[in-house]
């Protein structure tokens, strides 16, 4: 079953259900989520998982939307803990397919259902407004998907024409600890792409990993002197990389530094779904529109 | 001295390093050049604040220091380190040093994660701690190199299985390890470049002052002793410089694999022979090749940022192994080595009668206790039907994967006569994983099977590379050893540039290599409990080359034995054993290379009473790992070869630290 499952992941969520426990009431479903992202789309579904896995780091990475208490932690993403599972009796386990091959054992419980979240070449708000829809109808829940679509269409909507008036390339960054590396985001990632739909240039167009992301050296940041540094803020870890920032040369002769185009904006997952996209858009539109006007 | 040495001779012997720097020095000039730095500075002026010149004085120019200095003091610590243990294949990584600093990092990263003073002290604590660790284990025999190396290994496994527990467990907080650990020379101020000039002096002037008691080392003990040298003493000073000069460099640019090695082997191929050449060629050539491997990687920096750290290896690798393969090094042997157990008088059969019901104690628990929100349970009757399929099929491939590994282990050492041959210290799991990289990263997902196979043929193929260059040098310990590390190196280099690049999806590629019985189906246990049945009914049989092949070759054959014929089905066997428990479980470190000797130190030292002692003993750590991984973190499942690695040195530590008494 996994098998046929794992040719077409996607063909398989679209088909036309006629299982007996697909057509159940939402509120009947006993889903169970094992990728962080999956676990956020259901939840903006407003269909709350019985249990995930890995609940700390979801509420490091991703936090909003929420994970109610209910929720059960069934340990590692790749590993849950399956005694537990069992007890737990779900009606179907929704996993990331790259995590589908480990997860044989899984299919005993109840139907795995593997889901592509990396997007590929993709945009990715495409990609995760097509797992949405597929999710909605599994859930029987395709109101809720059209307004979160709808929403994050309009945040998005509202932080483009905020920005209007805004030409600079932006770099979006996260600064590591020693203060001498960093991590760009950029391609068609989830980050990546919205800052495409806001008509912002991205300054960094590099090569990036399957998250869109990077790692490169500070220097990197001066190679489009009219830009402005966007960068995300973890807490302990960024105030360490700020301070060794400020002992650095390099740092007070970027132009964006000199100049005073830096933003810290609080983090946000870079392979999060559409709750975390609208977010972004929010948190940015406003944050360079600040700096528009001054 | 010079007098000893024609002038031609040291002309041709400087050729190598020479060349290497200006290759370097050229590609530095170039990449000046492209960069269009060279004209935004006059030399040694202050710079201007001026981009570009900030770029050039902060940023291009210490960089090329810090390469220089770095891989400078590094081939003087590994040439000190293969001094202090008199083998040409140490380095500061052979003794776990590296792997205790690691750990230290990972450590702060997660529970101080607002420590200011960066990856300095925690690498500089982790490596002091491991070193007292390290000579308080070997004081035992007054730090007989042996013993120091295998205490070193031991060291290094456990603190390497600790940080991919924290890794798996901690993945985000944990990125700067991973960044860390891919050693990049990026600078942005002076500071670096000058403490590391400042070390590579000093660490010269002590090797100066030192010079005449490191040379003695080259003697064996008693000789060295005679000359008024105590040989004790001057291996602490060679391992404790060593050591520093390592950690200095690991704590500012990270972990650089190989330059060192690279460099000291290469100054043997360039004919360097006597401690002081070696020092002097083993720095340059390191300085060199970490110079030119830095130069090119910044060539592709605009594309895409590459650390010198992950490519070292990549460099260096291949060419050890072909040095390896060239046969032009020529290890001091130490065949004898051996943990001297005083005979026991509990005959072997009552120990081999205690072994099993140990196991079966433990499989009875495996299978009847687990663990639930609200704490242990004891599996009743009418709840077992439901358990036992998740259960057994884990205790099974626990069962097999450890007997088979420590089997392997055992008949390897036997056939090699070498006491730290085993299938995971020769590159077989490396060499697995070399081939599972590609194929998690760039192919769709496959199958549970497809995966198998993919592992099966890495494991294969790995052991067939490994054992035919070994066979040149009769086995030797050494070379055995060199050759798994150059494999081991090369598979960490490729595997900490998928951590760099790579995404989550690696933490799944983590939790294999960790060992785990997650995913063993009923087919794959009973698979591999009919394997694992079937080789221990053949043991009686090779009963005869078990016994005879310890003794190398040249007896063996002198006492009748087919030593070809032997060996071929000796390898057949090992690799069998090996390919499948590794696909199964992933490569479990540790069981191969010590449960044969745990089975040798509770007195089992017959071949048959051995190799059957090793499957019971394998087997039984194994299922007290998997239960004990599944039950302490409660919802975590951590993975069966990372407990069995922390449990295999504790009773390594109490069992080694015992009879040596």
């Amino acid at each position: 079953m996994l098998g046929a499952a794992l040719a077409a992941p996607i063909a398989m969520l679209s088909q036309p259900r006629s299982h007996a426990q697909s057509s159940l009431p939402a509120s009947r479903q006993r889903l169970v989520s094992l990728d962080l992202l999956i676990t956020e789309l259901l939840l903006t579904l407003g269909e709350v998982p019985i249990a995930v896995a890995n609940i700390p780091l979801y509420r490091r990475l991703v936090a909003s939307p929420a994970l109610p208490d209910s929720v059960e932690d069934l340990g590692p993403l790749n590993e849950p803990n399956l005694e537990f599972l069992q007890r737990l009796a779900p009606t179907r386990v929704l996993v990331a397919d790259w995590q589908a091959p480990g997860l044989m054992p899984l299919t005993r419980i109840a139907p795995v259902l593997p889901i592509r979240v990396f997007a590929g070449r993709t945009p990715a708000l495409d990609h995760c407004e097509t797992l949405l829809s597929d999710l909605a109808e599994l859930t029987g829940r395709q109101a809720e998907a059209a307004t979160a679509i709808a929403a994050t269409a309009a945040a998005i909507d509202a932080a483009r024409t905020q920005l209007s008036g805004f030409s600079r390339p932006v770099y979006i960054c996260r600064f590591n600890r020693d203060g001498r590396n960093i991590a760009l985001f950029g391609g068609n990632g989830m980050l990546g792409d919205v800052a495409g739909r806001l008509n912002l240039r991205n300054a960094y167009k590099g090569r990036v990993n399957g998250a869109g992301v990077t790692n490169a050296p500070l220097s990197r940041l001066a190679d489009e002197p009219d830009a402005v540094i966007v960068h995300f803020d973890r807490g302990a870890e960024t105030d360490v990389a700020l301070a060794r920032l400020e002992e650095s040369a390099l740092w007070h002769a970027l132009p964006a530094v000199r100049k005073g185009r830096v933003v810290r904006m609080p983090v946000i997952y870079p392979s999060g779904g559409l709750r975390s996209a609208d977010r972004f858009a929010t948190q940015i539109g406003k944050q360079l529109a600040k700096l528009a006007d001054g | 001295m010079a007098e000893t040495i024609s002038l031609a001779s040291t002309r041709r012997r400087l050729l190598l390093p020479l060349s290497l720097m200006v290759a370097a020095a050229l590609l530095f000039a170039v990449h000046l050049r492209n960069a269009g730095l060279a004209a935004a500075l006059p030399l040694f002026d202050t710079p201007d604040a001026s981009l570009a010149s900030v770029q050039l004085f902060y940023g291009v120019l210490p960089r090329f220091i810090v390469a220089l200095a770095a891989g400078g003091l590094l081939g003087l610590a590994t040439t000190l380190m293969q001094q202090g243990l008199g083998n040409p294949l140490a380095e500061p990584g052979t003794i776990g040093l590296l792997s205790t600093s690691r750990l230290t990092v990972a450590a702060a990263l997660i529970w101080l994660p607002a420590f200011a003073g960066g990856f300095v002290l925690p690498v500089l604590a982790g490596s002091l701690i491991g070193l007292v660790i390290l000579l308080g284990l070997s004081l035992r025999r007054k730090l007989s190199p042996l013993f120091l190396i295998l205490n070193g290994l031991v060291l290094g496994l456990v603190c390497d299985a600790v940080t991919s527990m924290l890794i798996l467990t901690h993945y985000e907080e944990i990125a700067d390890l991973l960044l860390w650990q891919s050693g990049s020379l990026v600078q942005d101020n002076w500071q670096v470049a000058r403490l590391l000039s400042a070390c590579l002096v000093a660490t010269v002037i002590i090797v100066f002052v030192l010079r005449k008691p490191l040379s003695l080392l080259d003697l064996d003990d008693a000789a060295a002793r005679s000359l008024g040298l105590s040989p004790m003493m001057a291996r602490i000073a060679a391992i404790g410089l060593a050591a520093i000069a390592a950690a200095a460099v690991t704590a500012h640019v990270g972990l650089l694999a190989f330059v060192g090695l690279a460099g000291a082997a290469l100054a043997r191929l360039c004919g360097a022979r006597r401690f002081a050449d070696r020092a002097i060629f083993s720095a340059l050539l390191s300085a060199a090749l970490l110079l030119l491997t830095d130069q090119t990687m910044q060539m592709a920096e605009m594309v895409m940022a590459i650390p010198a750290g992950t490519v070292t290896a990549l460099f260096a690798a291949p060419l050890l192994l072909y040095l390896l393969h060239s046969g032009r090094t020529q290890p001091r042997t130490a065949r004898g080595f051996d943990l001297h157990v005083p005979h026991r008088l509990a005959p072997g059969r009552k120990i081999l009668i205690a072994l099993t019901a140990l196991s079966v104690v433990a499989i009875l628990i495996a299978l009847a206790v687990g663990r639930m929100p609200e704490g242990f349970t004891w599996a009743t009757v009418n709840e077992l039907p439901r358990l036992l399929p998740w259960r057994w099929p884990r205790v099974a491939g626990a069962l097999a994967a450890g007997g088979m590994i420590a089997l392997a282990g055992c008949l390897m050492q036997r056939m090699t006569g070498n006491h730290l041959a085993s299938p995971e210290l020769i590159g077989v799991s490396s060499g697995a994983t070399l081939v599972m990289l590609p194929v998690i990263f760039f192919l769709p997902p496959l199958s549970r099977s497809q995966t198998m196979m993919v592992a099966a043929v890495g494991a294969l193929l790995f052991l067939l590379i490994a054992l035919r260059l070994a066979r040149r040098s009769q086995y030797a310990p050494e070379k055995l050893l060199l050759t798994g590390l150059a494999i081991t190196a090369l598979s960490g280099s490729l595997l900490s540039s998928a951590v760099y690049f790579g995404d989550i999806r690696l933490t799944r590629l983590i939790g294999w290599l960790s060992g785990s019985t997650y995913a063993v189906t009923e087919a794959d246990a009973l698979v591999a409990l009919c394997l694992l049945a079937t080789s221990v009914a053949v043991l009686p049989l090779i009963q005869r080359w078990l016994g005879l092949m310890p003794l190398g070759e040249p007896v063996a054959a002198s006492l009748g034995l087919e030593i070809r014929l032997a060996r071929l089905g000796m390898i057949i066997l090992v690799a069998v054993l090996t390919g499948i428990a590794t696909v199964m479980t992933g490569p479990v470190t540790f069981i191969g290379l010590l449960v044969p000797h745990l089975v040798r130190l509770i007195g089992l030292r017959k071949p048959l009473a051995q190799t059957v002692g090793c499957v019971i003993a394998g087997a039984t750590l194994m299922i007290v790992s998997d239960w004990l991984g599944r039950a302490i973190a409660f919802p975590w499942d951590i993975p069966a070869g990372l407990v069995a690695s922390v449990i295999g040195a504790v009773a390594y530590g109490i069992t080694a630290g015992r009879s040596s008494r």
